[in-house]
């Protein structure tokens, strides 16, 4: 119950800072069948949201490069993070009807969450992230003097903190920038993973 | 038996079908982006934009609420 109390904290955190328009608050229930069919499947919140950040990083992948092509707006991590904290709120509601049992793993056993498969992923995305970043081959935000490289992660640098894009909405809110993203991003996962070393998640119905 | 629970330990016994059943479920809430724009930009014409930005928030509220409640129930049936 405690973490459902932090996941609605954050999605009114998200709610306030993030959000242009009330309408992207879809994202919330979007996710959630992916993060109920996620944990389901891989018995692991953390792991579970590290899937939610890519599915939801490749929508945002498909509007920033194919939608959006050429047009002066940020690779939406504002979008993902919603649909993080979405998934975070499916996964909890999935656990309820799961059974769940108090773990008390060793030190040996707390590693095991850095094998599974979702988090490997997210990771090396993270990492071959930095490594294109370090190489030059891609840029956090397009700088078109310089034509040496792939791609930019933002086509778009806001006035900013705070401010106001009256196309997208009412809302004075503020656009994650290509590091705050991730990082926030990981950090959630993160936080959600003190379940997984706390709690045992098996497909038994209740 | 209720159903959410016998769902759950389907998808659980089912990996292969059930990650393609989540691909699908994930492609076709991504590639329609335009078309459900198009469809919100519609009801914005007839409602106005500030009405349907209320119905959005009341609409997020309502499902926080039921979703509370369910796991309240839930909890409080496994501690009874």
């Amino acid at each position: 119950m405690a973490f459902w109390i932090v996941t609605l904290a954050l999605i009114g955190c998200a709610w306030r800072v993030f959000t242009a328009n009330n309408v992207e608050l879809v994202h919330y229930p979007q996710y959630i069948p992916e993060g109920m069919a996620l944990v389901a499947l891989t018995l692991s919140p953390a792991e579970s949201l590290a899937w939610i950040a890519l599915f939801g990083g490749l929508d945002e992948c498909f509007q920033y490069w194919v939608l959006a092509r050429g047009k002066p707006v940020p690779f939406d991590f504002n979008d993902v993070y919603m649909d993080l904290l979405g998934g975070a709120a499916g996964v909890l509601v999935a656990m309820a009807f799961l059974r769940c049992d108090s773990r008390d793993d060793g030190p040996r056993d707390a590693w095991r969450i850095w094998k599974r498969p979702g988090i490997i992923m997210i990771l090396a995305v993270t990492a071959v992230g930095i490594l294109l970043w370090s190489l030059g081959l891609m840029q956090l935000f397009e700088d078109k003097s310089n034509p040496h490289h792939w791609f930019a992660l933002s086509r778009f640098t806001s006035p900013a903190f705070w401010f106001q894009v009256p196309l997208n909405g009412p809302n004075k809110y503020h656009t994650l920038s290509p590091v705050e993203g991730p990082i926030l991003i990981l950090a959630t996962i993160g936080l959600y993973a003190w379940i997984d070393r706390r709690v045992r998640i098996s497909a038994e119905r209740r | 038996m209720p159903t959410l629970p016998r769902l759950l330990a389907a998808i659980h016994s089912h990996p292969r079908w059930s990650w393609a059943g989540l691909i699908a479920y994930a492609a076709a809430v991504t590639f329609p982006h335009e078309n459900v724009q198009w469809l919100v930009n519609e009801i914005a014409i007839r409602i106005t934009h500030r009405r349907l930005y209320q119905v959005s928030a009341a609409i997020t509220m309502m499902e926080a609420a039921w979703l509370t409640w369910i796991l309240i129930r839930r909890l409080r049936g496994q501690t009874a």
